[in-house]
């Protein structure tokens, strides 16, 4: 393939300058690749415009039965779907918050905290504690006396 | 004064099946467009209209009225003809040889001729015919590519709105577009080396 073939799409869709149209109209003509491929196309693309397109009126038709399928109701739940920030926030945020609050994991951190508080009273009391797990679920806390 | 596309979903998301209607009414030649030009012309593309509108209907709560309507539906309708090429595509791209002979040597001819259909103007006689042999040659053409091919040379849309109904970027049509002229200046050469070893064996 030549250097100016790689040019043929912006030929064809018109997005070269006057200068670069001139020297590719000039390529055209001693090339049997581009040259072929232009007349190919331009006629395949004036057979397909030239066929004829009968549409049916089909509106009213559709219409019923988009709503045979889907009844009122149902454009009502789509409209009560339709974008309302405030809302959807709102519902999203309860949702999340029901979420996180139901996982199991979460208990184990409010599980956690308690025993952070119990940490923190350990050590002022002048004792460190160890957090063990034990048959592989219950936490024990451990209290040491601390090092000197 | 005509109510806008904006109202008339409206009114149909409230369960209003004459605005339903009249929002088919308005986009349904663009649709018919779509349909028969990627897809063919066949006998089913009355059930792929309906099945683009029925599909939109059921998207339209979702639909953000900010934008226009009409490449929205245009993309709605790309995807559905993609979908269907995909399915089809093992019986179309069977098209080319179903043709008879001399079909196939007229489409090659004229094809390649300087003065092809063109000259003949837009009363060209048996355009159905030669339709009927065109479209043979854009079958076996990935889905994709077809579609990207049919909206930019025969529906004359910008690249823009080319990626827009194929939901894609403005690179990725242009990339699809240059693909399939290059395909079928590949086919339409194949078929011409067929047609040529044939008429040595005569």
């Amino acid at each position: 393939m030549k250097r100016e073939c790689a040019l043929f799409d912006l030929y064809r869709d018109g997005e070269l300058d006057d200068a670069a149209r001139e020297r590719f109209q000039s390529h055209l003509a001693g090339c049997p690749d581009c040259g072929s491929r232009l007349r190919m196309l331009d006629n395949l693309v004036f057979i397909l415009k030239a066929e004829k397109i009968q549409p049916v009126d089909l509106a009213s038709r559709i219409a019923r039965r988009a709503f045979e399928r889907a009844p009122a109701w149902d454009a009502l739940i789509a409209s009560c779907f339709r974008p309302k920030p405030a809302v959807a926030a709102a519902a999203a945020g309860v949702l999340l918050f029901a979420f996180l609050w139901l996982l199991p994991g979460n208990r184990t951190v409010s599980a956690y905290t308690e025993y952070e508080k119990l940490l923190n009273e350990a050590e002022s009391s002048n004792l460190a504690g160890r957090l063990l797990v034990q048959n592989d679920s219950e936490l024990l806390l451990q209290l040491v006396p601390l090092e000197e | 004064m005509d109510p806008s596309d904006s109202e008339l979903i409206e009114r149909t998301l409230g369960g209003d099946e004459g605005a339903f209607a009249e929002l088919v009414r308005r986009y349904q030649s663009a649709v018919w467009g779509t349909v028969h030009r990627v897809l063919g012309s066949s006998s089913e593309n009355e059930d792929a209209v309906q099945e683009v509108f029925l599909r939109a209907f059921a998207a339209l709560g979702k639909f953000d009225r900010r934008y226009p309507f009409g490449p929205w539906v245009a993309r709605i309708a790309t995807n559905y003809c993609i979908d269907q090429l995909r399915r089809k595509r093992s019986r179309k791209v069977q098209l080319w040889s179903e043709l008879r002979e001399h079909e196939q040597e007229r489409l090659l001819r004229d094809l390649s001729m300087e003065r092809g259909p063109v000259s003949a103007g837009p009363g060209v006689e048996d355009s159905e015919g030669y339709a009927r042999v065109a479209r043979a040659l854009l079958d076996g053409l990935n889905p994709k590519y077809r579609a990207a091919f049919i909206l930019r040379e025969v529906d004359d849309k910008d690249y823009g709105e080319v990626a827009a109904a194929l939901g894609t970027s403005e690179v990725a049509a242009r990339f699809r577009v240059s693909r399939a002229r290059a395909e079928l200046q590949r086919k339409f050469r194949a078929y011409l080396r067929g047609c040529g070893a044939k008429e040595r064996e005569r």
